[in-house]
């Protein structure tokens, strides 16, 4: 495994809806390790996740992933939304979702082989759902629906892992076997990144956490960012210096940078 | 009688027959999209807001060219949906406000437009009115194939997104993630809805169209669970419902058409409101009365249990029974065939599955008024009522976990003995 960090975020700033909700974060995510993502809630961890995957346009700063421009990774990489952003009532047994992750974005006309059916099994096999592959997937529970959306990303056989808040709703099975799978998925040499909200978990869970609340307040092995001080900064409440430029910037229709110095 | 089925021997009626059951058929499939994507209101802009590209190919062409009339509905459809979006982005109007503005506003330009044609004195100007009722009668079979060739593209482009479309309507974020080029689905999406609408626009017209767009598919939904087959009954239900518009217009060549295929496809609404498995309101019915039915087997059993308590005996006068409010004859033959009860002369006997039962649903009532007093701090005169339900309710898992959660314990709030297996 090679030493270069599997996410390099570089000064990103982020704003929604002009108020900027992530200031100058800079930090690196090592490969092969759990790592946290772990803040109070409004502290814009899911949309760091959102600025990783290319879902939303940073104001400034850049995200590099395995050394490279995302567009040049993108097969590596997989992400995993909260599980409450989709309508799981939508037409689809559990199998036509982790078949899903066998789509192909380049290809028109898209087939479905026996080669992704028995990849597609081995990912159910995997979370232990696969006696449910003809369940409708409203019929499951939560846990139940989490673990088919994790299949389905590990469809995807890629080397990075993003997934937002994938506890959250869970029951104690289900849990177990996410946890059981992480593990395993790391010793295999995985990377993965998970947004999580509760710290009392977030401790045993991860190698290595982002402390995030707006800023970055530590990044680092979990013993080293898990300290009293680090933790009362990122939970103590926001900084009102810098929720006040906030709204000055959205209200000014200020830029973030000067023109010509986006990136930096 | 003769001269009204006549036109069965036609060849012409054939052609017309199939044909909208086709057009009808490829305009439900993408209209199953637009429904799963929730833009059931923008298959109903677009329907409207073509009139004008109608009218002004009609007066560009000169005379009823369904080519011209059709690529003008296409390009003005296409206008309609970019119009809107543009006035959601710029503007802070909401998506539905700025589609009726757009919806209205071009309706409105197109019936000028069309009030022109008809004062204009072009040849088969008179008939332009088909446009917006449907008139399947009066589809040649050059018309047909304009359309049909329109038709066949559509499904063809619609093959070759399937599967991108598909993950990009139940996930948008995750296929966006992927590389998706979700702006370019939405893009192709929206002029197949606005193809489909021309496709559809002498056989049903603009007006009903929408209803062609998302009925079948809404329909489709209560019978399937999942896409593909919710896409071809989608088809089939558009395609019965055109053929039986198409059968009325020649019966009657002054009915426009599009009402008798929207009024076919309520219909289809109705049934499937009523019947369709697990959402259909007999369905529903039925497990309502099925619940009443256990509730009631319950209880009795439930009360010879306390009997037994009271006066450790396993047998019961009928007579006492009949004091019972839920005593039927029905309900105790019932109570035998599961093996719980047996009528030895004028008594019945409970049997051990009976008592079984009984000390379970007993077991099971006391254990949630324990709960209620101990984990929700209600007042032991006030966990009775909710227990006479739940007691129905609580599966074997759920008992356990109450026995976790309780520590296994002897008695209920009014110190009645909680009930076991030995």
């Amino acid at each position: 495994m090679s030493n270069t960090p599997a996410i390099d975020i570089h000064n990103l700033t982020a704003s929604y809806e002009r108020k900027p909700v992530l200031w100058e974060i800079d930090c690196q995510f090592p490969q092969g390790k759990l790592v946290g993502i772990v803040g109070p809630n409004g502290s814009g961890k899911t949309t760091l996740l959102k600025n990783i995957m290319g879902l939303m346009k940073p104001d400034s700063g850049y995200v590099r992933i395995f050394g490279d421009k995302l567009n040049s990774v993108r097969h590596r990489v997989s992400y995993v939304p909260q599980r409450e952003t989709v309508d799981w009532d939508f037409p689809a047994d559990v199998m036509d979702v982790v078949l899903m992750g066998r789509y192909n974005p380049k290809k028109l006309f898209n087939r479905i082989t026996q080669e992704d059916r028995d990849i597609a099994v081995e990912a159910l096999k995997r979370v232990n759902m696969l006696e449910f592959s003809r369940r409708h997937i409203s019929q499951l529970s939560g846990g139940q629906q989490q673990r088919v959306f994790i299949a389905r990303s590990l469809a995807q056989q890629a080397d990075l892992y993003l997934m937002d808040e994938p506890f959250v709703g869970v029951d104690a099975a289900s849990e177990d076997a996410i946890l059981s799978l992480l593990t395993e998925m790391k010793n295999s040499g995985k990377t993965v990144v998970i947004v999580h909200h509760d710290l009392q978990t977030a401790f045993e869970y991860f190698d290595h956490i982002a402390l995030l609340n707006t800023r970055l307040v530590a990044c680092g092995p979990t013993e080293e960012v898990f300290t009293s001080d680090l933790l009362q900064e990122a939970y103590g409440g926001r900084l009102t210096v810098l929720s006040r430029i906030g709204e000055l910037i959205a209200k000014k229709d200020f830029p973030i940078r000067e023109k010509g110095q986006e990136n930096n | 009688m003769g001269s009204i089925w006549s036109y069965f021997n036609e060849p012409n009626f054939w052609w017309v027959l199939m044909g909208t059951a086709f057009l009808s058929a490829v305009a439900s499939l993408v209209g199953t999209f637009t429904y799963l994507q929730r833009k059931s209101l923008m298959g109903d802009a677009i329907a409207h807001g073509i009139l004008p590209g109608i009218a002004g190919g009609f007066l560009l062409a000169g005379e009823k060219n369904t080519l011209i009339i059709m690529i003008g509905a296409i390009l003005w459809g296409i206008l309609t949906v970019a119009s809107i979006q543009w006035i959601t982005k710029r503007t802070k109007l909401q998506p539905s406000s700025a589609m009726a503005i757009v919806l209205s506003s071009y309706f409105g330009l197109g019936m000028m437009l069309l009030t022109v044609v008809q004062s204009s004195g072009l040849p088969d100007a008179s008939g332009v009115n088909a446009f917006l009722f449907g008139q399947a009668a009066s589809i040649l079979p050059e018309d047909l194939r304009v359309y049909s060739i329109f038709a066949v593209v559509v499904i063809v482009s619609l093959a070759a997104i399937y599967r991108p479309l598909t993950l990009l309507t139940f996930d948008r974020a995750s296929a966006e993630s992927r590389g998706f080029r979700v702006d370019q689905l939405d893009g192709v999406l929206s002029v197949l809805v606005v193809t489909a609408t021309a496709i559809g626009i002498q056989s049903i017209g603009l007006i009903l169209m929408a209803a062609l767009l998302i009925t079948p598919a809404a329909i489709a939904r209560m019978w399937n669970t999942r896409l593909i087959g919710m896409l071809i009954t989608s088809g089939i239900v558009a395609a019965i419902a055109a053929a039986g518009g198409t059968i009325i217009s020649f019966s009657a060549p002054s009915m426009p058409t599009g009402p008798w295929i929207v009024v076919v496809l309520f219909a289809f609404t109705v049934v499937s409101v009523a019947l369709s498995p697990h959402r259909g309101l007999i369905h529903r019915l039925r497990r309502r009365q099925n619940n009443q039915r256990i509730i009631r087997k319950e209880n009795l059993i439930k009360r010879l249990y306390h009997h037994w308590e009271s006066n450790q005996s396993t047998t019961v006068d009928d007579e006492l029974l009949r004091e019972s409010p839920e005593y039927s004859s029905d309900l105790l033959r019932r109570c035998a065939r599961e093996g719980w009860l047996k009528k030895q002369g004028g008594q019945w006997e409970i049997l051990p599955a009976g008592m079984r039962e009984g000390r379970r649903i007993t077991r099971a009532h006391r254990l949630w008024e324990l709960y209620l007093s101990k984990k929700l701090r209600l007042k032991d005169d006030h966990v009775h009522p909710s227990a006479e339900i739940m007691e129905h309710l609580i599966s074997e898992d759920i008992e356990e976990e109450l026995l976790r959660t309780l520590g296994y314990p002897e008695s209920d709030p009014h110190q009645r003995n909680i009930p076991y297996e030995s």
